[in-house]
């Protein structure tokens, strides 16, 4: 069965591919970013900051810096002489482990020459290891984490505890002598007095932040944990979560404390609590009480794991956390319906905080894309006499199912006295395939029932299934046996007529049933999935959903796109958009970091997601168009270009005129706030945000709909901090059928015209 | 009711019991309108009166336009001008969505009047002078072209022009139906309309937007729709193909039947003409089945008039005389006669007494107030006693009547409006000696 995680596949790439056509050459630049983030992508990071001092943490004792430097060095050479994705070795994922076993190395040994050889050749291990152990995980979707650094630092402390020509280092247990050495008695004397200062309990929480990059001491875990608060407030936050709740348990079961405090165990809370709680999953309340849950697990694992490795002598360094978030992302797989908490992230952004930011929206604004879009099955306004979980058939395996029906204007189903079925307004209507698919089901050849009649033999009467992609079906049910255009086998388009409605199988009167479902077998178990891009009208009150699930007694219909918009919005990979900005009296006033003109490229990356490239700044803004809708998905980059305003202005286009209805969107805040005005909503960003932006946007006229040349918007952005308004901007957008043609801003300060003048 | 004497007549009793064509012998009373007593309509306006009822209009009309919507994905009705003009009605057509269809300048301006932007006109017909052309262009309506000679005015109004075009042409073919309408518009087998599209496809200024034909009249047949739809979907997809351009819309025209029965016909036309999701299947099946790309399909644009609006127009109007003919035949005379109703030339109207005093059934011609031979409403109905100053209700007229009637002899009467609130508006005036007086020039004078 297909596993209906969050599906997010948006347009992101974690890390700046400034100069990718330079094919086997090693660029420099991208050879310095491996290195520095092999440091912190063991905090699964790419933050510079946090790379800095988490080299400079690796340097306290020289010679374990430079092993480990020498380990990375070593890693990366290979990857690079395989000539492995670049982007991966940038990003630093064959870097890291070697890294940690450089480090360990590093510790355990004093310096010498053969030392330095056994790292090469360990880290030349770690990264064989490294690709075998992916290669396994690779197909369960899980990520590799430091199970190579284990393996291979096992293998080599097993294998060196023979080697005479390797003397065993006392570093890591003087923890003196080793300040000694860096700042002589001053530093002693003044480690002796933080040390004493703060409580045993917090220390010991340093020590073990210090212990990830095997430095026992509170100084490298004070540096560390200032390069992770930097980075993410929620990392850190996650980090003090996850180490003081493990206390509280060492307390409840009696457990020494001191056991923490000396050993390289403490680290475990601290990583689990971060991965769990705000890495692999979108963070949220429930991520943090999820961290909270495997602390426990982690304190079995771990104890258990130093009393079995202890057999041959080996520490179980990061084993508890590897396991934990293994078995833990793993299990949350084995979900059978939609989740409705713990969203795994696909796509990573830079920090947790973005994450939250970005897919809060996400959630709300395209649960099923990525998997893909089911329409209505039928053209004009249908009502649902039954919807998921109806009073009536739509029970147990079968609740997420719908009834479709058409409501005349006495708001019966059906006119004269509707004794048979052409009374009935939906019958003899047609059925349309509800998205791309293959027919991989039909049962014709049932008769019609008379009205108030059932067919309980044949439950679903004559009926369809169209398996759109593997694990992912629709079902039309109760049609007219005869009308049966399609063949098992057949490829159909979306919004082909398929059918007509009848009234077969388990109908008393012409309806239409239909159903999403996982197997592309008739009445299959329903899958409680969302219809897309449709209207829905109270009375004279219509309303756009980009998806959802209707309910019993909505009436709705789908969207038709308007090709004019649908045009204007249609950006393929390669064109090239101007545009020029005209200041009201050429007063800049709040836009005069903007210059005159920018033009913006759109790309295309291997994944096919699409954004645009502004020349000047190189900022992107990644969109998605489905031909139905249109919006910006993420913004990355220099704020200072016309992009940024583009990209706000337009940032969730419906594309069928409607001037009925309104498009609204949230705006992930961090595209309007600064990272210091979010400092504090960063922190509580899982739970609760007081930073808001939304997005409005309407249809204000359109000259001709047949053969529209002009159509005219307004869209407005809104940010707040609770009932204050921070930003208000306003646009005026007009579309011919050349595209975009102008869009004008209105801030409460300054305005400025933004005309597209070609390519 | 008091009794009334009335001559002695030997008829065959027949009251109860069904015709050979299944039809009840029975006669049934139309007392009121939308809930309005008739007789309280003639007190407050005056007999004769047409009455049309705009919740029938909409009703109609939503039944229509879901019997396509729920079809095909764009629908767009234009309500036809020519059918009923009254400004009251037309905005009815507006309010609920429809765009007009002209014929003439005259039409044109009632639209524009009306409010109906330039780009929501569709101007047809073949009458279109130079000058009309220049203000349908100026205004961006759709310009239906009928025949060359209009094409080579177009062409010399565009020399001057501006703007560019939105045009169409309107396409004449063989249906199987007869008469085949082959007056308008240019014809499908001999090839002419394809000439006339490539010819406005070499023209600069003109857009061809869409193509458009209208089979006939009260077409019973729903499968001529289907045959006329393929043939447009196939230019459609010529089009495509030649010059690689996607037109906009096809536009079917009307000729829908109303429910009215025509003179000559067997069965009621309410048992025989199709419904309207007769005509959608027919239409919508062939062009979505042509290979025109399902998600790039054409607006379907429908200029039927009678069949949306016939049922909501009455005439009321009362007795004025019973009379014997020679041939001892009962005759009636009313007070509303063909000057009122031109479709009593093709149509048997049905027409149903307030009240009925008796069961009675007659052969009865029905005969107009003119005093002209040709005015008889109908010349044999099987109809009860009626006594003078009985009011009658004559059903489906809504269409044509209003805009064809004549001036002859006496005035037009007035025309109310029952709205959906059930109030009555008077939304056209009787005719008066003032009509005239303001019309005819006294300047010359014989005396």
């Amino acid at each position: 069965m297909r596993q209906f995680m969050l599906d997010l596949t948006l347009g992101f790439e974690t890390l700046k591919k400034k100069q990718p056509m330079q094919a086997l050459s090693i660029n420099k630049k991208q050879l310095l970013n491996a290195i520095l983030n092999s440091y912190s992508q063991i905090f699964f990071s790419t933050n510079r900051t946090l790379s800095v001092l988490l080299i400079l943490v690796s340097f306290f004792d020289v010679i374990t810096g430079l092993s480990g430097l020498l380990a990375i060095i070593t890693g990366l050479a290979l990857a690079y002489v395989m000539e492995i994705d670049k982007s991966s070795i940038e990003n630093g994922l064959y870097g890291f482990n070697n890294l940690l076993v450089g480090l360990g190395l590093g510790l355990f040994y004093e310096f010498s020459l053969p030392l330095m050889v056994i790292v090469v050749f360990a880290s030349l291990l770690t990264s064989f290891i490294t690709f075998g152990i992916q290669g396994i995980l690779l197909k369960y979707k899980l990520p590799y984490l430091s199970i190579p650094f284990l393996i291979a630092l096992w293998i080599t402390l097993v294998a060196t505890g023979s080697f005479s020509a390797l003397g065993l280092s006392a570093k890591g247990i003087y923890t003196y002598n080793e300040v000694f050495a860096i700042g002589g008695i001053k530093l002693v004397n003044l480690y002796n007095t933080i040390d004493n200062a703060i409580p045993q309990v917090i220390s010991t929480y340093f020590k073990s932040l210090g212990a990830i990059f095997f430095q026992y001491n509170v100084i490298a875990g004070v540096v560390i944990s200032i390069g992770l608060l930097i980075y993410s407030r929620i990392m850190f936050s996650l980090s003090l979560i996850g180490y003081f709740f493990a206390v509280l348990i060492y307390k409840f079961f009696g457990i020494d404390i001191n056991t923490l405090s000396y050993s390289y165990i403490g680290f475990n809370y601290i990583l689990s609590s971060i991965a769990i709680g705000g890495y692999f999953l979108q963070p949220s309340r429930y991520t943090y009480l999820a961290a909270l849950l495997v602390i426990p697990i982690v304190i079995l694992l771990s104890f258990s794991a130093e009393v079995i490795l202890g057999t041959y002598y080996l520490p179980a360094y990061s084993l508890p956390f590897n396991m934990i978030v293994l078995l833990f992302i793993y299990t949350l797989r084995f979900r059978t319906n939609r989740p409705k908490h713990l969203h795994e992230i696909i796509v990573q952004q830079e920090t947790p905080e973005k994450n939250v930011y970005l897919l809060k929206n996400y959630v709300n604004r395209m649960r099923a894309y990525g998997i893909m879009n089911i329409s209505l099955p039928v053209m004009g306004e249908w009502n649902i006499n039954q919807g998921h979980s109806g009073k009536i058939t739509h029970k147990g395996d079968w609740r997420h199912a719908f009834d479709f029906v058409i409501i005349g204007n006495d708001g019966k189903e059906f006119q004269n006295e509707g004794y048979v079925c052409e009374d009935y307004y939906c019958y003899d209507k047609s059925v349309l395939a509800a998205a791309d698919g293959y027919v991989v089901e039909i049962n014709k050849g049932i008769k019609e029932n008379l009205i108030g009649d059932m067919d309980i033999n044949h439950n679903w009467g004559n009926s369809i299934v169209i398996q759109h992609i593997l694990g992912l079906c629709t079902q039309v049910s109760h049609l007219q046996s005869n009308s049966i255009n399609v063949k098992v086998g057949d490829f159909v388009q979306k919004g082909q007529v398929i059918a007509k409605v009848g009234n077969s199988g388990r109908s008393p009167y012409p309806h239409l049933h239909f159903q999403v479902q996982s197997a592309p077998h008739i009445g299959a178990t329903t899958l409680d999935y969302p219809l897309c891009n449709y209207l829905s009208r109270e009375k004279t009150h219509v309303r756009y959903h980009a998806h959802g699930i209707p309910q019993t007694n909505e009436k709705i219909s789908n969207v038709v796109s308007t090709p004019i918009i649908a045009n204007a919005f249609n950006f393929l990979p390669g064109q090239r958009y101007t545009f020029q900005l005209d200041f009201e009296d050429n007063d800049c006033k709040e836009f005069c970091h903007l210059d005159k003109e920018y033009s913006f490229v759109v790309h295309s990356d291997i994944y096919k997601n699409t954004y645009f490239l502004c020349e000047k700044t190189q900022a992107k803004a990644w969109f998605f168009s489905d031909g139905q809708v249109f919006y910006f998905s993420n913004y990355q980059g220099n704020k200072n270009s016309f992009l940024y305003y583009f990209m706000l202005a337009l940032f969730k286009v419906e594309l069928g005129f409607s001037d009925e209805i309104v498009i609204k969107d949230q705006v992930p805040p961090h595209f309007l706030y600064s990272k210091r005005k979010l400092f504090f909503q960063d922190f509580i960003a899982p739970f609760h945000h007081y930073l808001n932006a939304t997005f409005k946007l309407e249809f204000v006229s359109i000259d001709d709909e047949m053969a529209p040349e002009e159509v005219r918007m307004k869209s407005q952005i809104l940010a707040s901090n609770n009932m204050h308004t921070d930003k208000l901007l306003k646009h005026d957008i007009k579309l011919t059928d050349k595209g975009i043609d102008y869009i004008q801003l209105k801030s409460e300060k300054g305005s400025f015209m933004a005309t597209h003048i070609g390519s | 009711m008091k009794r009334i004497y009335e001559k002695p007549v030997i008829s065959k009793i027949n009251a109860g019991m069904p015709d050979k064509f299944g039809m009840s012998n029975k006669m049934r009373e139309v007392s009121q309108i939308d809930n309005i007593n008739v007789e309280d309509i003639t007190a407050e306006y005056g007999s004769p009166a047409f009455v049309v009822s705009e919740k029938t209009i909409r009703d109609t009309y939503k039944d229509a336009h879901r019997a396509f919507a729920t079809r095909y994905p764009k629908v767009q009705f234009a309500w036809s001008y020519k059918t009923n003009y009254l400004d009251a009605v037309c905005n009815i057509y507006h309010d609920l969505g429809s765009w007009a269809e002209v014929v003439s300048m005259f039409e044109y301006e009632k639209a524009i009047n009306n409010g109906v932007p330039g780009k929501k006109i569709i101007f047809n017909g073949p009458d279109k002078s130079k000058e009309d052309l220049k203000i349908a262009v100026d205004n961006g309506s759709y310009i239906h072209i009928d025949h060359f000679d209009e094409f080579y005015n177009l062409v010399e109004v565009l020399q001057d022009s501006e703007k560019k075009a939105k045009v169409a042409i309107r396409i004449n073919m063989d249906t199987g139906i007869y008469p085949q309408w082959d007056r308008f518009g240019f014809n499908y087998e001999n090839g002419e309309a394809w000439t006339a599209i490539t010819r406005i496809m070499m023209q600069d200024k003109m857009q061809l937007a869409g193509l458009h034909t209208h089979i006939g009249t009260y077409i019973m047949t729903p499968s001529a729709y289907s045959l006329a739809a393929a043939k447009l979907s196939q230019l459609f997809l010529d089009i495509q193909a030649k010059f690689n351009h996607t037109l906009s819309y096809i536009d079917m025209g009307g000729g829908f039947a109303s429910k009215n029965t025509l003179k000559g016909a067997y069965l009621p036309g309410k048992d025989t003409c199709p419904t309207f999701n007769q005509y959608a299947d027919a239409i919508t099946t062939a062009i979505i089945s042509s290979g025109i790309d399902i998600n790039h399909l054409p607006t379907l644009i429908l200029e039927t008039g009678r069949a949306m609006i016939d049922d909501a127009g009455y005439l009321i109007g009362q007795v004025i005389a019973n009379k014997r003919l020679s041939s001892g035949r009962r005759s009636i005379v009313l007070d509303m006669g063909i000057n009122n109703l031109f479709t009593s030339f093709w149509y048997n109207h049905d027409i149903y007494p307030a009240h009925i005093r008796s069961q009675a059934l007659e052969d009865t011609a029905i005969y107009g107030p003119l005093c002209m031979n040709i005015d008889c409403i109908r010349e044999a109905i099987q109809f009860p006693p009626v006594e003078l100053g009985d009011h009658l209700v004559l059903e489906r007229v809504g269409a044509y009547n209003m805009t064809q009637w004549m001036q002859f002899i006496t005035y037009r009467p007035n025309i109310v409006l029952i709205d959906t609130e059930k109030k009555m508006h008077l939304i056209r005036k009787k005719e008066n000696m003032d009509t005239f007086k303001t019309q005819e020039d006294t300047a010359y004078n014989a005396q």
